[in-house]
């Protein structure tokens, strides 16, 4: 059993989730709590795995308590992928769009209501059977029957909790698809006069008094709120999403709380009514990758346990993830010497930190910049080591534990065992160098730079990768300079960018290739939008991942030559790389270093 | 399913030829061989957004049809959009007998068009689809090279096929189909993107593959994913007969459509697709999906073979 396979949190059992779920809500305490709540960060970074922590199945073994005792009741509400947005949808443009949509989103999430009370209450449902029926006849049936819906003979079962519960779901799945049905088809033929004879509900008739009776059964936890974990809410259609934006701006707070989780491509925050919807006062918004690259040490301290209960669990080892993943120690010795080398020449007894500081921060860049001129290539610096490893990761547990299992799978094979203790240095800094190649996708030695077609101009995948290449390029060649600030990881916008500047920034920021902060500007009277460049990257740029402290500011006409000529953009800073003064230290700034 | 010698057919006798325009050479190969005396229209698809060698392709296509030639242009992303131009172009032709070469559409719109085909009342009987194979895919012809085979970069978006979105269940669990082609990268975000509950990992073994070279880079591909997806069933799909892969899919939907939403994507060459889309008219609750790149290898993706495949429109559109 490799103790880093990823498994979808839908994949694991509720027992699994609890024994190795590592507590993040001291970072993410907003999700906890009473309120609306966006949760963003790329694919990875651990949203869904914290919806299905928080999920009833997994909060009675966490607390182990009965499901009444529970603070609120969660139920997931996974949007998948072309599930409930299909291009047919696209016809209703001109009829009835935000109708038919909410109609489709609300029979879709109450649906999934019923199946998440399915998976997680099971037994207790039949426990209070006659409490159920009265439920489905009385709530249930009169609100379903109002929106249009035929309720038949044979929708109305007389037999167990969970059958009624099952058949409530079932009845709001052909809500949800007669619907479907009839937009699929006016879509082909185009009539859109065509009559539309099913039933219709929206939010406040159907979602809402529903989660309202259904809070009122015993099972539930009294005057605590139903939070409905809507995940991966970026692949709603535009209507879809300002129709949740909508929900969100009611006043429903107490009882009804919506989560909602996204890959950082949420289209919109507009309602239907083209109100925005505002952080706090409507919602909370957490960014994980934001977090993470600010508090490092909470990051290192999360990752620290994962490993630890991994290896725990599938190998019934108790290991210090440093040791599982040891650094080359032949590397580290040499980068030692550097280090006590720097520690002489800085010494300073009027500043008794100087020293260790300088060290800390240049010896790991001199090595670099050492191998760079023995062997031109820099190839040979290894990336293995636990902290490096993390440091890699870059605040998304997932580019942590995928390089991970595909070193344990590559060490098994090597030594034909399953029962590792450690995997070698040179085994963990080959695959971390092809994962951070890969997570580029290999893309600069295929495109074609110079493209004799005139009329081809660049797609906006083109110029992404132009400009992540460029700032790589730009960030080894500072690494193995004689500047005196070569950890420079990061840059800082000096003005706002243009349209074609920002979508490629946002895309970019997107597929996790850069993470976005701010930082105070030279002058002290605001803040300047800061571009991190993914320590992902690090390997396939030849940089030192363990700490990237300096920035460099400029402007976005500048940066954006990055997005067509990587050789221009370069070369406005080989004359500025000799000159320390546009880069800026730390000791100025909050930014954290990983030391 | 017939099979031609591209090079010894002579005139090809139809009164509406569809075709598209691509940076593929591979897009004039059938349309030369038409015979313009006949033709009543030809209708030449193209992509906007395009580059030399696609705008010099549809330069030929048009000198080729002269004034029975009409250019539609179509938007990338707009499949609806694009579902309204046919539409409005078809809607007058469809007594005619029609032959509609897919070599080189997108596997979207050429599906599209069997939508189109079916809702616009066109007579199956006199409706033909050809295809054009390629010998060999970015100039690769040993499976050893399979890292350097780039048809494709990077995915725009994922989304169902207009016409063919099916009719998902919101309480029940996603079953993905993957015809493997040879894009791990293209399938790898579609798979991850879906997250399904159920995976399965098609390939199409060298009896059943235009080549042995073919089939062996597509093993690579297929063993690849399954190392990533330990837990995916895998199958095997025909490249050349539509009969086994329609039998297999059958299978693999008969044993699960109760529990699941059954979701396809086909990603190996236009046979299969056509098997799929068979599939699909057959069985309308299932989704096939389409996942358009970012950017395609435009200067050594495909080469054209001597062959043309004959498909009846009834063998597909049902």
């Amino acid at each position: 059993m490799n103790p880093f396979e990823i498994k979808t949190p839908e994949q694991n059992t509720a027992q699994d989730v609890v024994d190795l779920f590592v507590d993040v809500f001291a970072d993410f305490k907003q999700v906890l709590e009473k309120g609306h709540t966006f949760l963003n960060g790329p694919r990875g970074s651990g949203k869904s795995m914290m919806f299905r922590y928080i999920m009833p199945d997994c909060q009675i073994i966490v607390h182990k308590c009965k499901p009444k005792e529970l603070d609120f009741f969660a139920a997931y509400i996974p949007i998948k992928l072309t599930n409930i947005n299909i291009p047919d949808l696209d016809r209703l443009e001109n009829h009835a769009s935000t109708i038919f949509n909410e109609h489709l989103l609300a029979t879709y999430i109450v649906a999934k209501i019923f199946v998440s009370l399915l998976e997680s209450y099971k037994d207790e449902l039949n426990s209070i059977s006659s409490e159920i029926s009265a439920f489905y006849q009385n709530e249930f049936i009169p609100i379903v029957s109002q929106s249009g819906y035929t309720i038949t003979a044979d929708n109305c079962p007389v037999s167990s909790g969970i059958e009624i519960v099952r058949q409530m779901s079932k009845i709001c799945d052909s809500m949800n698809r007669e619907c479907l049905n009839y937009c699929k088809r006016i879509a082909l033929s185009r009539d859109i006069t065509a009559p539309y004879s099913g039933s219709i509900v929206d939010f406040m008739d159907f979602v809402y008094p529903i989660i309202m009776s259904l809070k009122s059964l015993s099972i539930f936890p009294s005057n605590k709120p139903f939070f409905l974990l809507v995940d991966d809410a970026g692949y709603l259609n535009l209507t879809q999403t300002k129709i949740l934006n909508t929900w969100v701006s009611y006043r429903t707070t107490r009882d009804v709380c919506f989560k909602i989780s996204t890959q950082l491509d949420y289209k919109s925050h507009l309602t239907i009514n083209d109100k925005r919807i505002d952080s706090p006062h409507d919602y909370s918004e957490i960014n994980i990758s934001t977090v993470y690259s600010s508090r490092k040490s909470q990051y290192n301290d999360r990752i620290n346990e994962i490993v630890l209960k991994r290896l725990k669990k599938y190998l019934n080892l108790s290991i210090i993830p440093t040791d599982f993943f040891p650094s080359d120690k032949e590397q580290d010795k040499k980068i030692e010497l550097i280090a006590e080398e720097i520690k002489k020449k800085y010494n300073d007894p009027q500043k008794p930190y100087a020293a260790g500081d300088a060290a800390r921060r240049y010896a790991r860049p001199e090595f670099i910049r050492q191998l760079q001129q023995i062997h031109k290539s820099g190839a040979h610096y290894s990336y293995a080591g636990f902290d490096q490893l993390v440091a890699i990761s870059s605040g998304i547990i997932r580019h942590f534990l995928a390089p991970a299992q595909e070193m344990y799978a590559l060490e098994s094979t090597l030594q034909k065992t399953e029962n590792l203790t450690a995997i070698r240095s040179s085994v963990q800094d080959e695959i971390i160098k092809k994962y951070s190649t890969a997570f580029l996708t290999d893309e600069f030695d295929k495109l074609r730079k110079d493209v004799s077609d005139s009329s081809h101009h660049l797609a906006d995948a083109d110029k992404l990768f132009n400009l992540i290449d460029s700032l790589g390029e730009l960030f080894h060649r500072l690494l193995v300079s004689e500047i005196s600030e070569r950890r420079v990881f990061s840059i800082a916008l000096t003005d706002r960018p243009d349209e074609e500047l920002q979508r490629i920034l946002d895309m970019g920021e997107q597929f996790g290739y850069l993470h976005k902060s701010t930082i105070g500007n030279k002058s002290g009277t605001g803040r300047n939008t800061l571009y991190i460049l993914s320590r992902i990257l690090a390997p396939h740029f030849k940089l030192d991942p363990t700490s990237f402290a300096g920035y460099k500011f400029m402007s976005s006409s500048t940066l954006s030559i990055a997005l067509k000529n990587k050789r221009e953009f370069l070369n406005r800073f080989q004359k500025q790389a000799e000159d320390n003064s546009n880069f800026t230290t730390p000791s100025l700034f909050d930014f954290d270093d990983y030391e | 399913m017939n099979k031609e010698s591209l090079s010894k057919t002579t005139k090809i006798d139809t009164e509406v030829f569809i075709c598209c325009a691509s940076f593929e050479q591979r897009c004039l190969s059938i349309a030369q061989k038409v015979d313009t005396s006949v033709i009543k229209r030809a209708i030449i698809c193209t992509f906007d957004d395009n580059c030399l060698s696609v705008e010099n392709n549809l330069k030929s296509l048009c000198e080729l049809f002269r004034e029975n030639g009409t250019v539609i242009t179509l938007k990338k992303d707009s499949p609806l959009e694009n579902y309204d131009k046919l539409y409005d172009t078809l809607q007058s032709l469809k007594g005619s007998k029609t032959i509609i070469d897919i070599s080189t559409f997108t596997r979207e719109m050429f599906l599209i068009c069997f939508q189109l085909f079916k809702q616009l009342g066109f007579n199956r009987e006199q409706i033909r689809i050809c295809y054009n194979p390629s010998s060999v895919y970015s100039n690769i012809t040993s499976a050893d090279d399979f890292d350097k085979i780039w048809l494709s970069k990077g995915v725009n978006e994922i989304r169902s096929i207009l016409g063919f979105s099916g009719s998902p269940s919101t309480i029940k669990r996603n079953l993905l189909i993957v015809l493997a082609g040879f894009e791990m990268e293209r399938a790898q975000i579609l798979i991850d993107s879906f997250e399904p509950a159920v995976l399965y990992l098609g390939k199409a073994p060298a009896k059943f593959s235009n080549s042995v070279e073919l089939s062996k880079i597509n093993d690579v591909n297929v063993s690849r994913l399954l190392a990533v997806y330990p837990d995916a069933f895998h199958f095997e799909f025909s490249c050349v007969d539509l009969g086994l892969t329609i039998d297999q899919i059958t299978k693999i939907i008969e044993q699960n459509q109760e529990q699941y939403n059954i979701i396809i994507s086909p990603m190996n060459n236009k046979v299969s697709t056509l098997a799929v889309a068979s599939i699909a008219f057959k069985y309308p609750d299932i989704q096939i999906c389409y996942a358009s790149a970012n950017m395609y290898n435009i200067f050594e993706y495909s080469n054209p073979s001597d062959q043309i495949l004959w498909f009846n429109a009834q063998e597909i559109i049902q």
